[in-house]
């Protein structure tokens, strides 16, 4: 061991330690000197015969350095040396290296990190691969909703012995009063079984039990924080066990802490609170219509198929047995389906990203093994006289080899700088496109990944030109001449299929591009069926001594008046929640029509329900087909009595003839000798869930009127510019009421942009790797025909001596290119119409074999390839024959 | 470690070291004259093997070395026999004598 810290030691002080030696040799220089100079010698004979009888005083100070380190260490340092004077003797080829594997390393280590993160990542809990998310699709409207019922959690649990268990979980707003201003928490109410089913253990404290989820029990009210709530907001107080938090309803207590770990069902989790709704939830399957997400663990071994498999037969017998025929016919008209898994778009998004991540990364490294072909052919002379002078096969390649993983060293290093920038960028636009993920870090899993990635790429990059050259006897032999000779037959044939899958790869990338190109204009040029451009929206929360004095009428009327006073405000509405937002938060009711056949039966229909004030069809633009909209007599004590429905829920519920003055009521059939409510008008359809969403669920408009909600939403018509208007909006509240604060104010245009965030994300991405896809396989196609005219300079020099002119040369040329990237057209061709299918969910009003758009691609990649061969055909022309052939 | 009769050629010159060494320390010029004068300058040894011998030594342990000033009143480096070296020296000493014994007896015989 000490042997080893000596050799250690010695690998840094070498330099001391020669110069000892040379001193004690020195030294018996001089005496064996002395002694000959007492023998009569002259000066300079003693000197001379001294150093001759001491022999090779380089090979014993050798001798001695062998002796004392890691020789090979010190060599590698020396080949590194070396390798690295001969990179920076080649600069260009050196930049152009490490540039491209480093943009090409960087894109795929992001999106392998968010790859990662959002889908191969299972759950942060105890066997969090077999946590998985129930969904219920709707076919017939094609909805994607998520929301899920009670009594389908209970007959699941109950009869769904490949599971292990379920758990509900409901997004839940609630306010806190705070020195008379109102806040806004949000949270979950969550069924009990959910932490059994996370597998996870109080922080502190404990969790409830199923009996918090009687209704009317003192159990229900109580609350657990989650563990960052507890560190950042309390401090992490044990004692907070027992203290209230004094939520607007009714204070809960706090009996625990959940730990971080279960902030993976959603960031900006405030609070857990027991999910509680009233008994008649709990009966009416499938139809209350909250948006409820049910999660369940399936059992050991049990695959995903298999349980939805188990859940699809309950469905349909239930479906058969026990539902009444209405429920049955709705459903079916519908078309339920019940799925496991995420679909969640965003998910499906990073795959394709991978995929063209992963296709650019074939051509940039299919363009450096090109480059390192053509280096390790102007290398040959070198090496051929390396190998004259001694250096066998394992030394030259392990001089080829340091070279490429030196480079490839610094494009790891380049690429992860850029990969952490576009990280940065990826959770930016991840907060915004779906809040309920995390941000995104970089873990091992990722780094070796990359790692791994890089050394195989510096394999290759290393060993297949010298290999080449090897096998082909060319740095055997001294004899032909360096300069003219070519790394072979099979490394042309080689070169020229690597530039036929470049062509192939990058017009695959380019026609998937051009398809969600194409998709994205076709979003953008939805009529989302209302004036978003100059609406500004904004949550308003009610100070407490307003809900509980003052008429919500009054209060919102005196609202309404300040702001009026703001300039460049046209008009004002008021809706309860926010009017334009994704489908998952959306409120739906159950509809019951009186004229249907199964009036007498529970109701079983659905639609969305928003409620809003008079004035909001007008200001959004969103005409009146039929009937009238809301009035003040829409609303009375006994409830809704007016209701604006829009074309879809007319087309679903009244196929044959109009909706206006139909009766129907929400959620329950009056009671005895109550009046039904009655349908008052028709509107056109608006995609308040978004302009890409094909989600066509009937929407139900109530009047607001009269209630005292704790907050709400406001509504401004504006041509001024949106925050200075919504600041002196602000201003105008506060003189109003020095308590009323305003929160996310937001331009309608831009909730309905950030709504298309995912898809401008991918689609910029797409075309992003489709670019650089294009550039690099041109730059591999101009590389390889320009290399190869280099090349067959004095076959051209001699073609135009015999009489061949410019224009044949220059055909010939032309006519190499072109057919290496028809035959790359060709396949790519075959493999997009193959390849694109998988790229249909993300399509928007066009098919995967849009003409349009292979057409373009190819058109595009034709052109650029005949570019990039028509310059080196060029520069062949321009030869000089005599010159060249005087070159030999 | 005990040295077969085999390593004992390569090692005769080991022994000469270790046994220049045995009365007092001395520098490498030293080392080479005490043998010469020992052998009475039948044998001259080559500083070209000397030093890497003593480098062999020096990591076996079995001398060491320090800087001291010669006579001459210069920097020299001074050799010296450690514990382990004069223990091996007794060994090799024997052995080598076994050794030139079944030579001689070998060679006297043919």
């Amino acid at each position: 061991m000490r042997e080893f810290w000596k050799r250690f030691a010695g690998l840094f002080n070498g330099s001391r330690l020669d110069d000892e030696m040379r001193e004690e040799m020195r030294h018996h220089i001089e005496l064996q000197k002395q002694k000959n100079l007492e023998a009569g010698m002259s000066e300079k004979e003693a000197y001379n015969a001294a150093i001759r009888q001491f022999g090779n005083i380089l090979i014993i100070q050798q001798q001695e350095r062998e002796n004392r380190s890691f020789l090979w260490v010190e060599q590698l340092y020396r080949d590194i040396k070396r390798a690295g004077r001969s990179l920076i003797g080649a600069k260009g080829f050196s930049f152009v290296v490490i540039a491209t594997l480093a943009l090409c390393i960087g894109v795929n280590t992001t999106i392998f990190s968010a790859l990662h993160d959002l889908v191969l990542k299972p759950f942060p809990f105890k066997d969090g691969d077999r946590l998985i998310q129930v969904f219920n699709i709707s076919s017939g409207f094609k909805g994607k909703s998520s929301e899920s019922s009670i009594a389908q959690y209970h007959a699941f649990k109950t009869n769904a012995d490949l599971f292990d268990g379920f758990a509900l979980l409901w997004n839940q707003e609630k306010t806190v009063d705070l020195d008379g201003y109102t806040q806004l928490l949000k949270g979950k109410r969550v069924s009990f079984d959910l932490f059994d089913l996370a597998g996870v253990r109080p922080v502190i404290g404990s969790f409830f039990g199923e009996e918090a989820h009687v209704p009317g029990s003192d159990q229900g009210q109580v609350v657990i924080l989650p563990q960052s709530v507890w560190e950042n907001e309390y401090n992490s107080d044990l004692d907070v066990i027992g203290e209230e938090i004094p939520f607007t309803d009714t204070p809960y207590t706090i009996i625990g802490v959940a730990p971080r770990s279960m902030e993976a069902f959603g960031r900006e989790i405030e609070f857990f609170i027991p999910l509680r709704t009233s008994a008649r939830f709990a009966e009416a399957r499938y139809l209350e219509g909250l948006p409820i997400d049910m999660w369940a663990r399936l059992r050991p071994g049990v695959s995903k198929e298999a349980g939805e498999a188990q859940l699809a037969v309950l469905e349909t017998r239930w479906l058969r047995e026990e539902s009444s025929p209405r429920i049955r016919s709705y459903l079916e008209r519908i078309g339920r389906d019940v799925q496991l898994g995420q679909p969640s778009q965003l998910k499906q998004s990073f795959i394709m990203l991978q995929v063209g991540a992963v296709f650019v990364l074939l051509i940039g490294c299919v363009n450096v093994v090109n480059l390192f072909l053509s280096r390790a052919g102007r290398m040959q002379y070198e090496l051929s006289i390396r190998n004259a002078l001694g250096a066998g096969r394992r030394t030259l390649s392990r001089l080829m080899l340091i070279e490429s993983f030196l480079l490839v060293f610094m494009a790891v290093v380049a690429g992860s700088i850029l990969s952490l920038g576009g990280l940065e960028i990826i959770n930016h636009y991840l907060s915004v496109a779906d809040p309920s993920i995390q941000a995104i870090t970089i873990d091992m899993v990722v780094v070796f990944f990359v790692l791994g990635l890089a050394a195989l790429i510096a394999l290759i990059m290393g060993l297949l030109p010298f290999g080449l050259l090897w096998k082909a006897g060319l740095i055997q032999r001294l004899d032909n001449g360096g300069r003219t000779a070519s790394a072979g037959g099979l490394a042309r044939k080689l070169r020229s299929s690597m530039v036929v899958s470049q062509v192939m790869i990058a017009l695959t990338l380019m026609i998937g591009a051009g398809l969600l190109l194409r998709s994205f204009v076709n979003v953008m040029s939805v009529d989302p069926g209302f004036d978003a451009e100059d609406v500004v929206q904004a949550r308003v929360t009610v100070p407490r001594q307003y809900r509980n004095t003052v008429d919500g009428n009054v209060f919102r009327d005196g609202v309404a008046n300040a702001l009026r006073e703001v300039p460049g405000v046209d008009s004002i509405a008021f809706a309860l929640n926010e009017p334009v937002s994704e489908s998952a938060v959306f409120q739906k009711e159950q509809i019951h029509i009186r004229r249907s056949p199964y009036a007498d039966e529970e109701p079983a229909s659905m639609a969305y329900t928003l409620v809003v004030s008079r004035a909001f069809f007008d200001m959004m633009g969103i005409s009146v087909l039929a009937g009238r909209s809301h009035n003040e007599s829409d609303s009375s004590e006994h409830g809704f009595s007016g209701f604006v429905v829009d074309r879809s829920f007319a087309e679903f519920f009244f196929p044959d003839g109009s909706a206006v003055g139909e009766e129907m009521s929400l959620s329950q059939r009056p009671k005895a000798g109550k009046p039904w409510g009655r349908i008052v008008g028709v509107v056109e359809r608006a995609s308040l869930v978004g302009l890409e969403s094909t989600d066509n669920f009937p929407v139900l408009y109530k009047a607001y009127i009269g209630a005292k909600p704790a907050s709400f939403t406001l509504l401004m018509k504006t041509s001024r510019e949106h925050d200075s208007v919504l600041k002196d909006a602000q201003s105008k509240l506060r003189a109003f009421d020095p308590k009323l604060v305003l929160s996310r104010g937001k331009s309608l245009q831009s909730v309905l942009e950030d709504m298309l965030v995912n898809r401008r994300g991918v689609t910029t991405l797409i075309l992003g790797f489709a670019g650089l896809a294009l550039t690099l396989s041109s730059v591999g196609l101009y590389g390889l025909l320009s290399y190869d005219v280099q090349q067959r300079q004095r076959e051209i020099g001699v073609r135009m001596a015999i009489g061949a002119d410019g224009k044949s040369v220059l055909n010939m040329i032309l006519h190499q290119g072109l057919w290496k990237a028809g035959i790359g057209l060709g396949i790519g061709l075959l493999a997009s119409l193959y390849l694109t299918r998988f790229l249909e969910s993300q399509l928007f009003n066009t098919t995967a074999l849009d003409a349009g758009s292979y057409l373009a691609a190819i058109s595009f990649l034709l052109l650029v390839a005949f570019v990039a061969s028509f310059l080196p055909a060029r520069r062949a022309v321009r030869f000089d024959p005599l010159e060249s052939l005087r070159a030999e | 470690m005990a040295e077969t009769p085999n390593d004992l050629l390569k090692g005769a010159l080991n022994l000469l070291v270790l046994r220049a060494l045995r009365d007092e320390s001395r520098h490498g010029w030293g080392i080479q004259q005490r043998i010469n004068q020992l052998a009475q300058d039948t044998l001259s040894i080559n500083q070209g093997s000397l030093y890497p011998a003593l480098i062999r030594l020096e990591k076996k342990g079995l001398i060491k070395s320090k800087w001291g000033t010669s006579e001459a009143g210069r920097q020299a480096k001074y050799y010296s026999l450690t514990a382990k070296g004069r223990r091996q020296m007794g060994t090799e000493t024997e052995l080598w004598k076994q050794f030139s014994t079944t030579v001689n007896f070998i060679l006297d015989k043919a």
